[in-house]
């Protein structure tokens, strides 16, 4: 054994592997050589040093201390305050889908035509008790049935993302509960 | 029977702090030890000991049973410890500061000489750069294997034993630079 290999089995020797025959090789070599015996003392020296040092009792009282702020703290809810939430959203994503799921079609049957039909009698109804002017009329349903026409294509579009925001959220929610069950990490 | 961890963090997350206290009573030395070991510093080991438990308390939901409780615990109290020490970027250990517990059956000038070993063995530790500090305080202080430094560490054991490698012969070289300095001074 070389002062290299030495020294490779001086660590072994410290990480507490202390198999038998490498054991021999190494006071063999200590035996001879004044270098790797010196290091080989003043590790001991130093490491046994520190592992004979190492547990420390803390102070009385300071557990009592710790006790008093954990119980000015809001209590543990089972799995956590995040399990909670995201239990919650999941719930409230699954039904909200079905919602939407449901009404889609509904809202597709109703044809925004029904409704033009309906809001212009309404109006010329209305415009006819209150005014009884050709143009006001005209002029009042044409805005109406502009903005109704925008209004149904957003309360769409709104739906749409809806939807995919809810099934998004649901997804995350239960992959995201998994991911809080399966990372040990902080 | 006494309870398990595992047992003890469900009741815990349950909404029983009580069973907090038991958590607290068994790995109090251990923390307090590994905040000890890394500080060097009295006041402040107790601020961080409090800090720790109350971080464990709240992170208890993330904790993966697949890990021993000990090293997940002292994975929090190693991360407090070094976010603080980066943020004081250095620290100093005085004289006074250093409280042993001391073992009276030795003789006055016996633990005269071994307290002034242990204290010069610690300055050395305490010098080193954080990287290498790390794993001697683990390793040699508070008996984690390689294993659970790589958990703590969250580095791989080739890198974390190649630092601790180095690191003693650091100690060594520092330890044997200040007898030399004391022989030159006499
Ligand atoms: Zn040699």
């Amino acid at each position: 054994m070389n002062c290299k290999e030495c020294h490779q089995q001086l660590m072994d020797y410290f990480d507490h592997n202390r198999e038998s025959k490498g054991l021999q090789l190494l006071h063999s070599h200590l035996d001879s050589c004044q270098g790797c015996r010196e290091l080989f003392d003043e590790l001991t020296v130093i490491l046994g040093t520190l592992e004979a040092t190492s547990m420390v009792e803390p102070e009385s009282g300071l557990e009592k201390k710790v006790m008093k702020r954990i119980q000015s703290l809001p209590v543990l809810v089972k799995q956590g305050d995040d399990g909670l939430s995201k239990m919650f959203m999941g719930s409230l994503s699954v039904i909200f889908t079905l919602i939407l799921l449901i009404s889609t079609p509904i809202l597709n049957h109703i044809s925004f035509l029904d409704m033009l039909i309906h809001g212009r009698s309404f109006i010329y109804r209305l415009s006819g008790i209150v005014l009884d002017c050709q143009i006001i009329y005209h002029f009042v349903s044409g805005l109406f049935s502009t903005f109704l026409f925008s209004l149904l294509q957003q309360i769409q579009s709104v739906y749409t993302i809806a939807l995919f925001m809810t099934v998004f959220l649901g997804v995350k929610a239960v992959y995201g509960k998994l991911a809080v069950v399966k990372n040990g990490s902080i | 029977m006494e309870p398990s961890d595992s047992g003890l963090i469900q009741k815990c997350l349950a909404g029983n702090q009580d069973a907090f206290a038991e958590i607290l009573s068994r790995y109090k030395r251990l923390i307090y030890s590994v905040i000890y070991n890394l500080m060097g510093d009295s006041q402040e080991v107790n601020d961080l000991f409090q800090e720790v438990f109350i971080r464990i308390y709240k992170s208890l939901h993330t904790y993966n049973s697949e890990y021993s409780f000990a090293t997940w615990a002292a994975k929090i109290a190693t991360n407090v410890c070094l976010d603080r020490q980066r943020q004081k970027k250095f620290h100093q250990v005085s004289m006074e500061e250093m409280v042993e517990i001391s073992d009276n059956r030795e003789n006055p000038e016996d633990l005269y000489l071994a307290k002034e070993q242990k204290h010069k063995i610690r300055m050395a530790v305490d010098g080193l750069p954080e990287k290498y500090r790390v794993p001697v305080v683990l390793f040699h202080q508070q008996g984690f294997s390689y294993g659970e430094m790589a958990i703590i560490l969250n580095q791989p054991v080739s890198i974390i034993k190649n630092r601790l490698y180095r690191a003693r012969l650091m100690l060594r070289d520092t330890l044997a630079a200040n007898r030399e300095k004391e022989a030159v001074s006499r």
